[in-house]
């Protein structure tokens, strides 16, 4: 077989395996998009029931069909297991899953589906020579023991198996979760120490190993209670400080520790067959800093479309046995944003934001990543100040829910299109690249702007992935949109 | 439209000295601020934090003049040696070692100079990261064409780039 051949087929096996994987998380009726579109919310959908219901619908109008769940372990273990059966149980006393439960019946209710993840161990499963708490050492990150996680993550699992009854609806069941993410963010100090460990003149890399512990025992127990169970890696953090001994480790670094790839432009896997690292997709955070097309400046730090630092070194690990199961990987966006003015004094324009947004989820794409959670449906309270929380909504909040007003970066999640130019076409007369994900598949109409009024230039299919992608001729500062059905995209100007 | 290319070609000139005073975090707007999401650009002491570089050559001179005479005349040589700010620092050290700590206008003067090789470092830092976001490969490592010489490439390409151009709008098309 040729390797173009070989290309094909494995991009064929990639695609039916990630159709297979977006698929549980999907909505069944339909042709799935290429790209699962979710949110993290912690401040509404997760902390206030009374609003939730509204959010949520707000969350399906912005056409996602997931939400990211951060939940933290030691708010539901509330005392330390008598013992590892204990640990396992579902039912045990120690555990507190009430708020859990309520919200998770609230995502079945509106038909979204969960994507769990669960970090921040008790203090009792925190490793030995901890240092006090404090910003730099946060409660829970400690070297937190990886069998305690495993039994916490087994109950969690049998709770949420979708066959374990509902204590407070006798006869029913609690929803299922097939969509697991072991912890947050390993690379950075926030969720997860010591980074680095000094070993005599040198500095040692020990977050990748710490965290490979934890992974390997959480995908174990997950799958332990159904095989169907999808695990996704913690998504690891984009910067970090460049040298060695910081309190962040580049995430390309780290992931290359983990997956024992020495060499970043020509990674080499070391044998690490007996002890692979252990998921179904890996996932990452590529917060931006500029445009979504702009890359990192340093090596080893990921953002937008940095993903081939971390599709590389997987490859070479895949190939050499190094990550179980060995077959090609999913790769997830699982948080990023940009802040928008308003409300946020230093944010970018709403328009722009909406802008980048759609750019984000073409970029995203181009790079096989098939999923984009973006931080934040509606835009965080100010609290402490602008620098301490995101105002990175979709939504401009509002006292309410009911008077959030959308962004126009709404529109761009439901409906994205881009229109970028070529290098070449620097003269700004040359033919610009249009991609955009309609509602559903079927025909879609591209409209160029005149003066006030838009005009019908080309009509289009998109596929069964909702996807369409064309070239036209179209300058510097042309403004496009797409319609399928009457609904309107969010409006593209030629970069 | 020359008009803002003969003011790009001036910010790529004036980049080396105005990068000299930027700091090492990049927060450009629209970016959370939030200290992980934080973008930290190389500093020019390589796998080095900038705080311990300054450091390190704050406390060599006396360091080595406690190592009897042959520490004095190395602690002389590496004062002679140094680049013109470090040897301004190191030479300040030396006689702020002399006097006492705090003393309003002088501890302010003291100060000051100690930040100067830490400035080169950011200075650097900024070329190497421009360097690494324009060729995608460390500037400052093996096989790399070097900040440098690439800069003045650069200026000079988009400077010939902007004439033809402009020429090439001047000649009637057709």
């Amino acid at each position: 077989m040729s390797v173009s051949r070989r290309r094909t087929l494995g991009a064929l096996i990639g695609a039916a395996l990630s159709a297979a994987a977006i698929g549980g998380i999907a909505t069944p009726a339909q042709a799935a998009p290429a790209m699962l579109r979710g949110f993290t919310d912690l401040d509404t959908i997760q902390r206030n029931p009374a609003e939730r219901s509204l959010a949520l619908e707000h969350l399906k109008h912005a056409r996602a069909t997931s939400l990211r769940i951060m939940w933290l372990w030691s708010e539901v273990e509330r005392a330390k297991p008598a013992d590892r059966t204990q640990a396992r149980d579902p039912d045990a006393p120690i555990y507190d899953f009430s708020k859990l439960d309520a919200l998770l019946r609230d995502l079945a209710a509106a038909g979204v589906r969960p994507l769990l993840e669960i970090h921040e161990a008790p203090a009792w499963w925190e490793g030995p020579k901890r240092p006090r708490v404090s910003h730099r050492v946060p409660a829970g990150t400690w070297r937190p023991n990886p069998t305690a996680y495993a039994d916490f993550m087994t109950a969690v699992a049998r709770r949420y198996s979708g066959s374990h009854p509902d204590p407070l609806r006798p006869g029913e069941t609690l929803p299922r979760v097939r969509h697991w993410q072991l912890w947050n963010e390993p690379n950075l100090y926030n969720f997860l120490n010591p980074q680095w460990v000094r070993d005599g003149r040198r500095w040692r890399r020990v977050s990748p190993r710490l965290y490979k512990r934890l992974l390997n025992a959480g995908y174990e127990a997950v799958k332990s209670v159904a095989r169907d169970n999808v695990v996704v890696s913690a998504g690891t953090a984009p910067f970090a400080e460049p040298w060695p001994g910081g309190p962040r480790m580049p995430a390309a670094a780290f992931w290359r520790a983990l997956l024992c790839v020495d060499g970043r432009e020509h990674p080499r896997a070391r044998d690490c067959r007996k002890d692979p690292a252990k998921f179904d997709i890996l996932a990452h955070h590529p917060y931006p800093i500029g445009p979504p097309g702009r890359k990192a400046i340093n090596p080893d730090d990921v953002v937008i479309p940095d993903f081939p630092k971390l599709q590389k070194p997987l490859r070479v690990a895949l190939a050499a046995g190094n990550v179980h199961p060995k077959r090609p990987k999913r790769i997830w966006a699982t948080e990023l944003s940009w802040d928008s003015r308003p409300p946020d004094p230093k944010g970018i324009p709403a328009v722009l934001q909406a802008r980048y947004l759609a750019g984000t989820l073409y970029v995203l794409w181009r790079q096989g990543v098939r999923a984009m959670f973006w931080w934040n449906l509606r835009d965080d309270v100010r609290g402490h100040g602008w620098e301490y929380t995101l105002q990175s909504g979709v939504y401009l909040r509002g006292k309410t829910v009911a008077e959030d007003r959308p962004k126009p970066s709404l529109q761009a999640m439901r409906f994205p299109f881009v229109a970028y130019r070529r290098w070449e076409n620097f003269r700004g007369h040359g033919r610009a690249l249009l991609w955009g994900m309609a509602p559903r598949p079927g025909p879609v109409e591209i409209q160029r702007r005149h003066g006030e009024r838009w005009r019908t230039i080309r009509r289009v299919r998109a596929g069964q992935d909702h996807v369409f992608k064309l070239r036209l001729a179209a300058g510097r500062g042309v403004r496009l949109r797409a319609v399928q059905d009457g609904e309107i995209s969010v409006d593209a100007k030629v970069f | 439209m020359r008009r803002l290319a003969l003011l790009t070609v001036a910010g790529l000139l004036a980049f080396p000295a105005s990068g000299a005073a930027q700091t090492i975090t990049n927060t450009p707007p629209g970016n959370s601020g939030l200290r992980q999401y934080v973008e930290v650009v190389p500093t020019g002491g390589g796998d080095t934090p900038s705080q311990a570089v300054q450091k390190g050559k704050a406390h060599l001179p006396s360091a080595l003049r406690g190592a009897g005479r042959d520490g004095q005349r190395l602690a002389d040589i590496a004062v002679q040696s140094s680049p013109a700010p470090a040897r301004q620092a190191l030479g300040q050290g030396r006689r702020s070692g002399k006097r006492a700590a705090g003393e309003g206008t002088d501890a302010k003067r003291r100060r000051s100079p100690a930040r100067n090789p830490d400035r080169s470092t950011e200075s650097d830092a900024t070329r190497k990261a421009l360097g690494t976001a324009l060729t995608g490969s460390d500037p400052g490592g093996a096989g790399g064409l070097g900040v440098p010489l690439l800069i003045p490439m650069l200026v000079a390409a988009t400077i010939v780039g902007l004439l033809t151009w402009g020429a090439r709008r001047r000649t009637p098309e057709g």
